[in-house]
């Protein structure tokens, strides 16, 4: 492992990657930082840019975008109180106030060691796990492959925002995307058309232009008519010395551990860990005392931090391992890694290691330049929070539009990314988490191909899927998810049918004139 | 109305798979080329009319209570949020239609200028300063520095002309 992980190292370490990576996480930071923003966005606005590089420096550049993002959200959650990114809404809780009683660059400081706390136990986290998952994953037979798949789709739908009903036509609505074209196992045409250009299927990155592009650009086209004003325009970053930040252990090390784990599982990223971590450390605190949370205490800055970027090794763990995608950047990188010819999923350990080994490299790379650009030049950060989104939405659409020209060099793919990004608005604002239906196009491919396979090989016994003690496990573990959020719906309905009367009795116990 | 959206989606799913009428072998344990898709289709149709179900019952309740008033300043935010997403959808369009026609050079400035107005960021006149230097930029990264074919087929006089520019300064 240490042997690969050098080459890695050595791999990342050219001047080219070293300044992709410097600018991917310099630009993450920016992007995270502006509401409206996402890592997501930001990965797809520099496809075409990507399409034309070496697979590790494209990966460089990604990689330092996604970290990046995790510490630019608190920037505008403590000094808008408007978070950049959702996963650091539970910041301003604690920013916010901060900011407001005059100690903005304290809040910045504390939110930048938090990050970076988080960012490297996530990487040990994901340097000890990624090896060791790859080794037990690459003696995977098909069937194991396919039920991987299907419990990723089961946790994805199941965590995803609340509604297992959404989550799941989401997921759905991925597979039949990822069904289109031609079948390689029975060469026969599907959801074709009869026009030879679905031949290939719907180009993947039409679909995640559509959904992380234009959709997010038609849903906060309402941003170009609010505006938002910032607490102090003269911000210097005021870092926290290393005795107060082990003094608070017990904040960064939970929302560590929360991010690792809960990064780890698919869908979920880093907006359920934040909050997780940080309810955790507040009932736990003895000083501060749990009350005092939400007035401004480094805690509560430091805990979501922590959290917020420790997900990025977490989430990196089943995308390197398994294929599984933990969030909606990861599941970009996958749909990149096959732009760029690769297979992810339990092969790549085996196949690729030095790309396996190069973005772990890259994780802690960037997670150092994070610090660093943040120390230096926090203050040209938050200048840029004064643009409106006026200016930048309509670059963003210009990015877009050719991202989705140059995946096939043609203008079939960018008709087909504005369908998904009015589809994908549409739900999104319906309570729809879209990334389900990336996550299912992602794995759509691998569980059918290896459902196939697995019948194949065993003669056709479907008993197959419950032919060892891992896969009764792993069919334990669908039933399990699927009975519980079954429960939590009809939990739900009851909760919501209560409501409901009691906000009747009140409306009649008022009567209509008061 | 997402609810029958999804449900003819999914019907989609069962009528549109193979239009030529492909025969389906049965292979190992039963399954064709058409099994995953019409699991999931069958599948996406079920969670529709759950999902139905489910919009019916809300509905309901909120026809039960009475409306709330919206302010006429929230009613006018919204109206305009409505506008500039369906202008932003239409000048899209029209962008991804005439990309080809027209080509990178000439329509990206027009496209920048339009939703910079659309959006109202600043000065006519420094949205057009705006657009051409943002055109300008984007336009020698993708054709040049990414080498793009994004010459338009039917009318650029403005792609040979930046090419021989370019040829002329020695770049």
């Amino acid at each position: 492992m240490l042997e690969g992980l050098a080459a890695g190292f050595a791999d990342m370490g050219t001047p080219m990657n070293l300044l992709l990576l410097f600018v991917g996480t310099g630009l993450g930071i920016l992007v995270g930082a502006l509401p409206g923003l996402s890592s997501p966005m930001a990965i797809i606005v520099l496809l075409p840019i990507t399409f034309t590089m070496e697979t590790l420096p494209a990966f460089a550049i990604m990689i330092g975008i996604y970290v990046g993002t995790k510490l630019g959200g608190s920037f505008s959650a403590i000094l808008l109180r408007t978070p950049g990114t959702p996963a650091s809404a539970c910041t301003a809780l604690d920013g916010y106030p901060m900011a407001r009683r005059g100690e903005a660059g304290k809040a910045l400081g504390y939110a930048t060691m938090g990050s970076t706390a988080g960012g490297l136990m996530g990487w040990v986290a994901a340097v000890t796990a990624v090896p060791f998952i790859a080794s037990i994953a690459l003696d995977s037979a098909p069937p194991d492959i396919a039920l991987i798949g299907i419990a990723g789709l089961v946790m994805v739908s199941a965590f995803a925002r609340g509604s297992m009903v959404k989550g799941f036509a989401g997921v759905f609505i991925g597979l039949l995307v990822a069904s289109a074209g031609l079948d390689l196992q029975d060469a026969v045409m599907r959801y074709t058309f009869d026009l030879s250009i679905m031949e290939s299927g719907i180009p993947f990155a039409a679909v995640l232009v559509g959904i992380f592009g234009f959709a997010v650009v038609f849903s906060d086209i309402a941003m170009t008519v609010r505006g938002s004003e910032l607490l102090t325009k003269d911000v210097k970053l005021s870092l926290p010395n290393i005795g107060d930040l082990f003094r608070r252990w017990r904040a960064w090390i939970i929302g560590s551990l929360y991010g690792i784990g809960i990064g780890a599982i698919p869908g979920v990223g880093a907006d359920g860990s934040t909050w997780l971590s940080y309810a955790t450390v507040k009932n736990q605190s003895k000083d501060p005392p749990p009350e005092a949370f939400g007035t401004g205490v480094p805690e509560g800055i430091l805990t979501p931090e922590s959290s917020n970027n420790a997900t990025t090794g977490g989430a990196l763990v089943p995308m390197l391992t398994l294929g599984i995608p933990g969030d909606g950047s990861t599941a970009i990188m996958l749909g990149a890694m096959v732009m760029h010819g690769l297979t992810p999923g339990v092969s790549l350990m085996r196949d690729d290691p030095h790309i396996v080994y190069g973005l772990l490299a890259a994780l802690l790379i960037a997670t150092v330049f994070m610090f660093v650009i943040a120390w230096m030049a926090i203050g040209s950060f938050v200048k840029v929070l004064q643009r409106e989104r006026s200016f930048l939405f309509p670059f963003i659409l210009v990015f877009a539009t050719i991202g989705a020209f140059a995946s096939g060099n043609a203008l079939f793919p960018v008709f087909v990314a504005i369908i998904f990004g009015v589809v994908g608005f549409w739900l999104e604002a319906r309570g729809f988490p879209v990334v389900t239906i990336v996550l299912g196009a992602v794995l759509g491919p691998i569980i059918e191909y290896n459902v196939r396979l697995g019948l194949a090989l065993s003669g056709g016994d479907w008993t197959t899927f419950v032919g060892t003690w891992p896969r009764i496990v792993l069919v334990t573990v669908i039933a399990l998810l699927l009975a519980n959020e079954i429960r939590a719906a009809f939990r739900r309905k009851s909760e919501a049918d209560r409501l409901h009367d009691q906000k009747e009795a009140e409306v009649g116990r008022l009567g209509p004139g008061d | 109305m997402t609810a029958i959206g999804l449900f003819l989606f999914a019907l989609g799913g069962f009528v549109f798979i193979n239009l030529d009428g492909a025969a389906a072998y049965a292979g190992p344990g039963g399954v064709t080329w058409r099994t995953m898709p019409f699991i999931y289709s069958g599948a996406l149709a079920f969670l529709s009319v759950l999902y139905m179900g489910q919009s019916i019952l809300r509905i309901r309740r909120e026809l039960a209570l009475p409306p709330q008033s919206v302010n006429a300043e929230e009613a006018a935010e919204r109206a305009l949020v409505l506008f500039r997403r369906v202008a932003t959808l239409v000048l899209l369009v029209i962008y991804a239609s005439l990309l080809k026609l027209i080509g990178f050079a000439i329509l990206t400035p027009i496209f920048l200028f339009s939703l910079f107005r659309l959006y109202k960021n600043g000065t006519v006149l420094n949205d057009a300063g705006l657009s051409l230097v943002g055109g300008f930029a984007l336009w020698v990264l993708f054709v040049r520095v990414l080498q793009l074919n994004l010459k338009g087929t039917w009318f650029d006089p403005v792609t040979p002309f930046l090419f021989s520019a370019f040829k002329a300064v020695g770049l």
